[in-house]
């Protein structure tokens, strides 16, 4: 039995057997979960090893495990497994969150009442995640996707079976209860209307191919595009709603703040990624070469979800929802990367050396994608450790947490500071390879009307990308000013927090992804030399436009039609160690000339109030009146924030800033739309079903007459 | 001499003599207003005087607020090493790279300032990122300009790429990305019509908002590092544009005239920004959103006119 294909079959075991505990009556339940989520840790490890063997390989293996159902008149329905590269990407990513949120949930899941059914649905989510990534034919993939969704559901209703359970309150009745009532609903149809069409794109791939293999689909080729299109669409479509762009993206910010913590990290880490993974099998291994409009409908959406995902982000007073507003602009960001590469390829028609640009183009795309996982997991982390110690992620009630907790400050510091993109963290590295291979694409252009609209596109993305950029920054200052900084906004509030910080198993795994931020940060080089041997195979790029020039400093050169090729350099350590060197000497420095002098710590200036700076510092809302102001046509805001200056001498009592309720323009468009179809259709059924004896009768003729029809013509 | 010693000495001289270009601006617009105005070393004196001066660390005060200096102080710092002012830079620095440490300095200002919950700290903090947003994508327009234009991002291989084509310095594209990048800073370095430093009225303070709690060195090394930022900018406006007196980046020998031009290049740009700033008064918070559209149209308008005589033309 060939390795990769063992060490696959024991991580599926593994996940299988710690999902079957359910079964099996262990008693106490807590020793059940615990061994459950060894069963996912040992799973996981398995399959980290998996996917680091499958990245570092030459080239990929398929698998035909067993020949599975062969039915007369269809395709042959074969069960075959696919370890590539991508794939081996894929599996290391979830593996290594496998691990990480095993551990975890090991003392994160120990108040919870329910521990152990979150804990083996966790492994049977596990299981499906593995399947979608390793499977190579529709009818298992369509199978994995579906119970993957279907898994996820029991974590989108879990804060609804906790509060119809009784066990805990809601702390706000009735927003939160009306919420967390609705959204496993509105994820379900959000998903199904994915499925569907990715069900459309895939049968359409294999009516094409005339068969239900990806391996046929792969070798599919050239054959005829005009009719390839709408394949496209649909997957664009089906993908885009389960990836959350942005006009599909309604049911994410309902959906994944519902979810536990630990588990929050995982759909917004790796769930909502396996839609990527499926565009990159659709359109860059099936759907080749493809047409100059497919890849700038990409970017137009993948900046706009950029823009709009922070955009909203920044509205929102519950750390999770705004956290998951943050995983929306996020995946705009790696789609931004797809829909470049898929412009680039489009033109390597008449220029050839387009697909450097596009092989660099999908490593930002990639090397983002993995970032995204690592900094938005150790922020969901953190965000399941806040709720833990102070038992609300409401921003309004917290504030000042990094005197007491000065280690969940740090790791969620270090998170935040990623997630913005400055050096020497990894946000960094992979915004600036997107903005890079943005550049670049942007000397792609041709004397031709798509050249044109292309660079329309790509000057729009630019913009929109980058105020993007800006935004989260801002957004995460407000977030970090709000929480953690500042003083604290209630004392009843307050009273209520733990004493001490987390279990050092918890903090163990938040200090593993805060050291992953800066390694990917640092060391650019060793992620790019991996990724550029996988995107180029894709893209039929050799790998000769990049170079190593030292530890962690990466040359591109890109050959271009002009005179001199599009040269740049990545150097991130001289940078940093700069950087550190100078804080040193600045330090120094200080130390020296302000010798003698004494230091003080007298309190704030309070303006003479007795209440100190509680009542008087921002609200989270205020804290962006500015953008707010500028951006009201998009948010379409109901009432402008005002600094309120109704505050009461002599009570500490709690001080609640006008909220701003952003209805989103996209919600109540889908709302008004599905709203209008209903009513149509509910009158159509009420027209067709009127209750009369005869028209039924009318009816069961009609089918008869059709079936007969039917059989003749058999 | 070697060229490790002078660069080391250009970045040296870089840290160091900002203040100087402090206190020459305060001084040349004591002028212009007709009074005789600070000495042009009181910069330093100020500096000096803070360091000694002792230091009121407000009890509430986190790590956050004692860490901010220095990583502001730094990350000024590190791009300042960045630059080829008379020589090849030490750090082989990238546009983009330059970008996100300002933003960083900016993000750390902005966490300083809501650090203790005052209402002044914050709502300068808000308004500091809030024309930080607004001056992000200008930047990044002009970076594509100039990608386009040099096939390169790299501060260095820029200025390279100008001396390689000479009479770059009056294309059109050039210039409009010139003037794009000095509305940039004039909003990055707060100065007259987005901001004032002068002020004293803590209500329309955005930048000096953050900073209202620091005192003693920390003070010190905010103002410091202000003088740095307006040293950045400024030597990034003449240096990208117009980066006529800089020896060929192979040259090892000392020549002292690219200094002098350098230092001649920017004393018309300081005392440009002087007499813009005499003739201006301050704006209001959103009329900000004007400056950078105007900046943005220039940049794009430089880019759209480079795509059609370098790349459509030729290809």
């Amino acid at each position: 039995m060939p390795i990769p294909l063992l060490l696959l079959g024991v991580c599926a075991l593994c996940w299988l057997l710690g999902s079957g505990l359910i079964l099996v009556p262990i008693w106490p339940k807590r020793s059940a979960m615990r061994l459950s989520l060894a069963g996912a840790v040992l799973g996981g490890v398995a399959g980290c090893v998996l996917g680091a063997y499958l990245v570092q390989a030459p080239g990929a293996e398929r698998y035909a495990v067993a020949t599975g159902v062969t039915v007369r008149g269809l395709f042959p329905i074969e069960f075959e497994l696919y370890l590539d590269p991508l794939a081996g990407l894929f599996v290391f990513l979830l593996s290594f969150f496998a691990i990480l949120i095993g551990v975890y949930s090991y003392s994160y899941l120990i108040e919870e009442s329910n521990s152990l059914e979150i804990a083996t649905v966790f492994n049977l989510h596990l299981f499906s995640l593995l399947l979608v990534v390793v499977s190579n034919n529709v009818f298992y993939f369509l199978v994995a996707w579906e119970s993957m969704t279907l898994t996820s559901v029991y974590f989108v209703s879990y804060r609804h079976n906790k509060m119809t359970d009784g066990v805990d309150a809601p702390p706000l009745p009735n927003l939160a209860y009306e919420e967390a009532l609705t959204s496993p609903k509105i994820y379900l149809i959000a998903s199904h209307i994915s499925t569907l069409f990715v069900l459309i794109a895939m049968l359409g791939l294999a009516q094409t191919a005339h068969s239900y293999s990806f391996a046929d689909f792969r070798t599919l080729g050239t054959s005829s595009m005009g009719s390839l299109s709408w394949i496209y669409i649909a997957a664009f479509t089906g993908f885009g709603i389960k990836a959350a762009m942005v006009p599909f993206h309604v049911w994410l910010p309902y959906a994944h703040p519902t979810s536990p913590a630990n588990i929050h990290a995982m759909m917004s880490g790796v769930m909502v990624k396996l839609a990527i993974y499926g565009m990159f099998r659709m359109f860059f291994e099936f759907l080749v070469p493809g047409e100059w409009w497919w890849g700038a409908l990409l970017l137009v959406f993948a900046s706009g979800t950029a823009f709009l995902g922070v955009l909203y982000a920044i509205f929102q007073s519950n750390l999770k929802t705004a956290l998951a507003y943050h995983s929306i602009e996020n995946i705009g960001i790696i789609l931004a990367g797809l829909g470049l590469a898929l412009i680039a390829r489009s033109a390597t028609a008449s220029q050839p050396d387009a697909a450097f640009v596009a092989s660099l183009a999908l490593v930002a795309s990639l090397y983002h994608l993995i970032n995204h996982a690592v900094f938005k997991g150790l922020l969901f982390l953190c965000t399941g450790v806040i709720e833990r110690l102070t038992g609300t992620v409401e921003m309004e009630l917290l504030g000042g947490l990094s005197h007491r907790f000065p280690w969940t400050t740090a790791l969620f510091v270090t998170g935040a500071l990623a997630i913005a993109g400055f050096p020497p963290l990894n946000g960094f590295a992979s915004e600036w390879l997107l903005v890079q291979s943005l550049f670049a694409s942007l000397g792609l252009a041709t004397n031709t009307l798509s050249g044109a609209a292309i660079l329309v596109v790509q000057v729009a993305s630019l913009i929109l990308l980058s105020l993007a950029f800006a935004l989260t920054a801002f957004c995460f200052c407000k977030i970090l000013g709000t929480v953690f900084f500042g003083c604290r906004r209630s004392e009843s509030e307050e009273a209520t927090w733990a004493q001490h910080e987390v279990a050092w198993s918890m903090r163990g795994v938040l200090v593993v992804l805060a050291g992953a931020c800066l390694l990917l940060g640092l060391y650019p080089d060793q992620v790019v030399e991996r990724l550029a041997s996988l995107t180029d195979r894709l893209m039929d790029a050799s790998s000769v436009w990049f170079a190593t020039t030292g530890p962690s400093a990466i040359q591109f050169s890109i050959p271009t039609h002009l005179v001199s090729a599009y040269r740049f350099d990545l150097q991130v350590i001289p940078v940093f160690m700069a950087g550190l060197g100078l804080c040193g000497i600045v330090y120094l420095i200080v130390v020296i000339l302000s010798w003698r002098s004494k230091q003080t710590r007298p309190p704030i200036w309070t303006c003479a109030s007795p209440l100190g700076s509680t009542h008087r510092q921002f609200s989270e809302i205020n804290f962006a009146y500015w953008v707010f102001t500028l951006s009201k046509g998009i948010l379409n805001g109901v009432s402008p924030p005002v600094v309120q200056t109704r505050f009461s001498f002599l009570r500490d009592e709690l001080y609640h800033a006008p909220r701003i309720a952003t209805v989103e323009v996209f919600r109540r468009g889908i709302n008004q739309g599905l709203e209008f179809l209903l009513s149509r259709c509910e009158a159509f059924g009420l027209y067709i079903q009127n209750g009369d004896v005869r028209t039924y009768l009318l009816y069961v003729l009609g089918i008869v007459i059709f079936v007969f029809l039917f059989l003749i013509q058999r | 001499m070697s060229i490790l010693l002078l660069q080391t000495l250009q970045g040296f001289l870089f840290v160091v003599g900002a203040p100087l270009v402090i206190g020459v601006l305060r001084h040349l617009r004591a002028r212009g207003q007709l009074r005789t105005g600070p000495p042009i070393l009181q910069a330093y004196y100020d500096i000096v005087k803070l360091f000694r001066k002792g230091t009121a660390l407000p009890e509430e005060a986190s790590w956050a607020f004692r860490s901010a200096p220095y990583v502001v102080f730094s990350c000024y710092a590190v791009a300042g090493l960045g630059l080829p002012l008379f020589a090849s830079p030490l750090l082989d620095l990238d546009l983009v790279t330059l970008s996100y440490l300002i933003g960083l300095a900016a993000f750390f200002t902005a966490i300083a300032g809501l650090d203790l919950g005052t209402a002044f700290g914050n709502i300068g903090s808000s308004r500091l990122l809030f024309l930080r947003t607004m001056v992000e994508p200008v930047f990044f327009l002009v970076i594509a300009g100039l990608a386009l234009k040099w096939q390169t991002t790299s501060l260095a291989r820029i200025v390279q790429g100008h001396q390689l084509a000479p009479g770059s310095y009056f294309d059109p594209a050039n210039l409009m990305l010139f003037a794009a990048v000095c509305l940039i800073t004039l909003i990055e370095t707060h100065r007259l019509p987005i901001d004032n430093l002068e002020t004293n009225l803590e209500l329309t303070m955005s930048y000096k908002g953050t900073l209202i709690e620091y005192s003693g060195h920390y003070l010190a090394l905010f103002e410091w590092s202000e003088s740095l930022k307006l040293l950045l900018m400024s030597s990034l406006a003449v240096k990208l544009f117009f980066p006529i007196d800089l020896p060929m980046l192979s040259n090892l020998e000392w020549n002292p005239l690219p200094l002098i031009l350098y230092l001649m290049k920017l004393s018309l740009f300081i005392l440009g920004l002087t007499a813009w700033e005499l003739s201006q008064i301050r704006v209001r918070m959103f009329q900000v959103v004007e400056y950078t559209l105007v900046s943005s149209f220039l940049a794009l308008i430089a880019i759209v006119y480079i795509i059609v005589t370098m790349y459509f033309m030729k290809g």
